[in-house]
């Protein structure tokens, strides 16, 4: 979506997500004031900030306040980005200001024009177009008059206005939901104002970007999960950012079974995503399997993400129900990524999994299972992470088959269904259904957008060669719910006769 | 070599700045005679000069010799003070007449610190 000529121009800052949530970018040559409480990353923004400039080949200056140089440098490493190396370049200069061991004392008014004077000949020196000051705050402690602080911060946003440089300042909070920032002078400096926060939620980090305000221009609105990865830097995920634009696919694709094929109307729809749910044990991890099977079978490219079993263990499995998982490895058409879920926060599973599946560029992904991610995170944090993946995988074109488990034996839903049935093409019970003190399997289709679908809660066999479908269960009702009533043969004629125009429908 | 060395950091060629130079100079002349050397460094002309000594505010008064350096911001509108934070020769500070007539008529003690 382009925005007005006339409105506020955009600069696209290059970190990744966040030029989303922008809507293209900072508003080009304003200054935007960057607040959060301490450890939330402001000076890795600052940084990352110019590294990208300079990437698209914008030089940049960085006023420290806080930091000694040698440190900024030595932090910074640890990115990936060598500034002892963009200096020597002349893309980077910094401007020392950081508080001197000397003594000092203030006798009478001043301002700080010797400051502007420095940033004005660092910024024309290399031709710089992006500026960072971290942070302001530290500068308000050394001088004591707020008065001449904000006059002179003014100046300074004022002076970098002019000659047209896009700047982010940093500056502390103390509280994550409270006064924007620290002296309350700070926020009224800046044309926009941006808030990093790390909030301890359920015993869980989480870290979001928040733009408060854009004068003048356009943005996303809310509070973004962000993470920090070492190599990379912030990478922001912008959830609602991301549009439901991907092309739909009338395509058909096997499920890896011939009979739930069948039941699917001729095989699921080769860019939708489904979500397979059901108790323990009752055929989940099979499901994923059958479809990673049936898709290399084709000379598709299949990705496994599994959260729950080892690799031996799913080779193994799949070797018990007659799938060479190996041989697929090695013609190179599956992709089995194993991974604890405690290994990681939620973002940097999203972007790690986001990373395989840009690399390996897959026809199929399965997620087994997705609820394992319930663990790791808070219910808000969770919903934003299948949110985003469902969308990114959508604009992939590829397959997508979750699986989540459903914490009861019989019956019940998941959070995560609760999460994504809205997001997903189709939906696929397994159930544990009790006929005469034996636990048998079921299985339905309970959603298939745009096609129709077997509405029969089939029964189901697993043996050395996969899943089974077999007949409805004629004369039990309640299976969905875990409270079997078994009907007599009168009362079923008799109901299915009662709704046999709604059935049609 | 002198025996005091002071650099006088000012914002520009304006009469503000002609003043806490004069002022500067008046004080300096008083507590060392003609033992003294003063620097004064335009920042607006030599931001090179401000960014090598990193100095961020002015008017800024840095005593550079005998060490340690000293820093002084602000424009110096309390006499006792900056003689006090330079270690100037006590004989001034006793003198109080002559430190007021150095300071102007609208001369108000800047006592946040």
């Amino acid at each position: 979506m382009t925005e007005n000529k006339r409105q506020v121009e955009k600069l696209p800052t290059g970190i990744p997500g966040f030029d989303h949530i922008c809507n293209g970018g900072l508003p080009k040559g304003r200054t935007t004031l960057v607040t959060g409480t301490a450890g939330t990353a402001k000076t890795v923004l600052a940084c990352q900030f110019l590294v990208e400039g300079i990437r698209q080949g914008e030089a940049g200056v960085f006023v420290t306040f806080e930091e000694s140089v040698e440190d900024i440098r030595r932090n910074m490493l640890s990115f990936g980005w060598d500034i002892a190396q963009m200096e020597a370049e002349g893309r980077w200069l910094f401007v020392d200001a950081a508080r001197q061991t000397d003594e000092s004392v203030v006798i009478g008014s001043y301002d700080l024009t010797a400051l502007i004077a420095r940033i004005q000949y660092a910024v024309s020196k290399i031709g710089a177009q992006r500026v960072s000051l971290d942070s302001l705050g530290a500068i308000l402690t050394r001088y004591t008059d707020m008065g001449i602080l904000r006059r002179e911060m003014f100046r300074i946003a004022h002076t970098l206005k002019i000659i047209g440089v896009t700047t982010i300042m940093t500056a502390e909070r103390v509280e994550e939901y409270g006064p924007i920032a620290r002296y309350g002078v700070e926020e009224f400096v800046a044309d926009n104002v941006i808030i990093l926060r790390n909030v301890l939620e359920e015993e869980k980090r989480r870290r979001t970007i928040e733009i408060l305000k854009f004068r003048g221009t356009s943005h996303r609105k809310g509070e973004f999960p962000f993470t920090i990865i070492p190599g990379q830097g912030i990478v922001a995920i912008p959830l609602s950012a991301i549009q439901l634009r991907q092309r739909s696919s009338d395509l058909r694709i096997t499920s890896g079974s011939p009979e739930l094929d069948r039941m699917c109307g001729g095989g699921f729809f080769r860019d939708s995503v489904l979500l397979v749910s059901g108790a323990t044990g009752t055929g989940k991890t099979l499901m994923a399997t059958g479809f990673m099977a049936g898709g290399a079978m084709n000379g598709e490219r299949c990705l496994l993400f599994a959260f729950e079993e080892s690799r031996d263990q799913l080779f193994r499995n799949a070797i018990g129900w007659g799938y060479d998982f190996e041989e697929m490895e090695r013609q190179g058409l599956l992709k089995v990524h194993c991974e604890y879920p405690e290994v990681a926060g939620l973002e940097d599973h999203y972007v790690e999994m986001k990373r395989i599946i840009e690399e390996f560029r897959p026809n199929r992904v399965a997620i087994d299972s997705l609820s394992a991610l319930e663990r790791i995170s808070t219910n808000k944090g969770f919903r934003e992470f299948v949110i985003a993946l469902t969308s990114f995988i959508k604009h992939q074109e590829v397959a997508g088959l979750f699986t989540s488990t459903t914490p009861t034996l019989l019956g019940g839903t998941s959070i995560t269904e609760a999460h994504i049935s809205t997001i997903t093409d189709s939906i696929i019970l397994l159930r544990y259904v009790e006929v005469y003190g034996e636990m048998r399997r079921g299985l339905t289709v309970l959603k298939m957008r745009g096609s129709m679908h077997d509405k029969e809660i089939r029964e189901f066999t697993i043996d050395k060669r996969g899943m089974h479908i077999g007949k409805p269960f004629r004369d039990i009702s309640g299976i969905l719910s875990g409270n079997f009533t078994r009907l007599v043969p009168d009362e079923l004629s008799r109901l299915s006769n009662l709704f046999k125009d709604e059935e049609s429908s | 070599m002198s025996a005091y060395i002071l650099s006088l950091y000012v914002a520009g060629a304006t009469p503000k700045s002609e003043l806490i130079i004069a002022r500067v100079r008046a004080l300096c002349a008083q507590a060392f005679g003609s033992d003294f050397q003063l620097n004064v460094i335009d920042v607006i002309q030599q931001p090179d000069v401000a960014e090598e000594q990193r100095i961020l505010a002015t008017p800024t008064l840095v005593r550079e010799h005998p060490a340690p350096r000293r820093y002084i911001i602000g424009d110096l509108s309390h006499v006792e003070k900056v003689v006090q934070a330079l270690e100037m020769p006590t004989s001034l500070s006793s003198n109080n007449n002559q430190g007021s007539t150095l300071t102007t008529e609208e001369e108000q003690p800047y006592d946040g610190e």
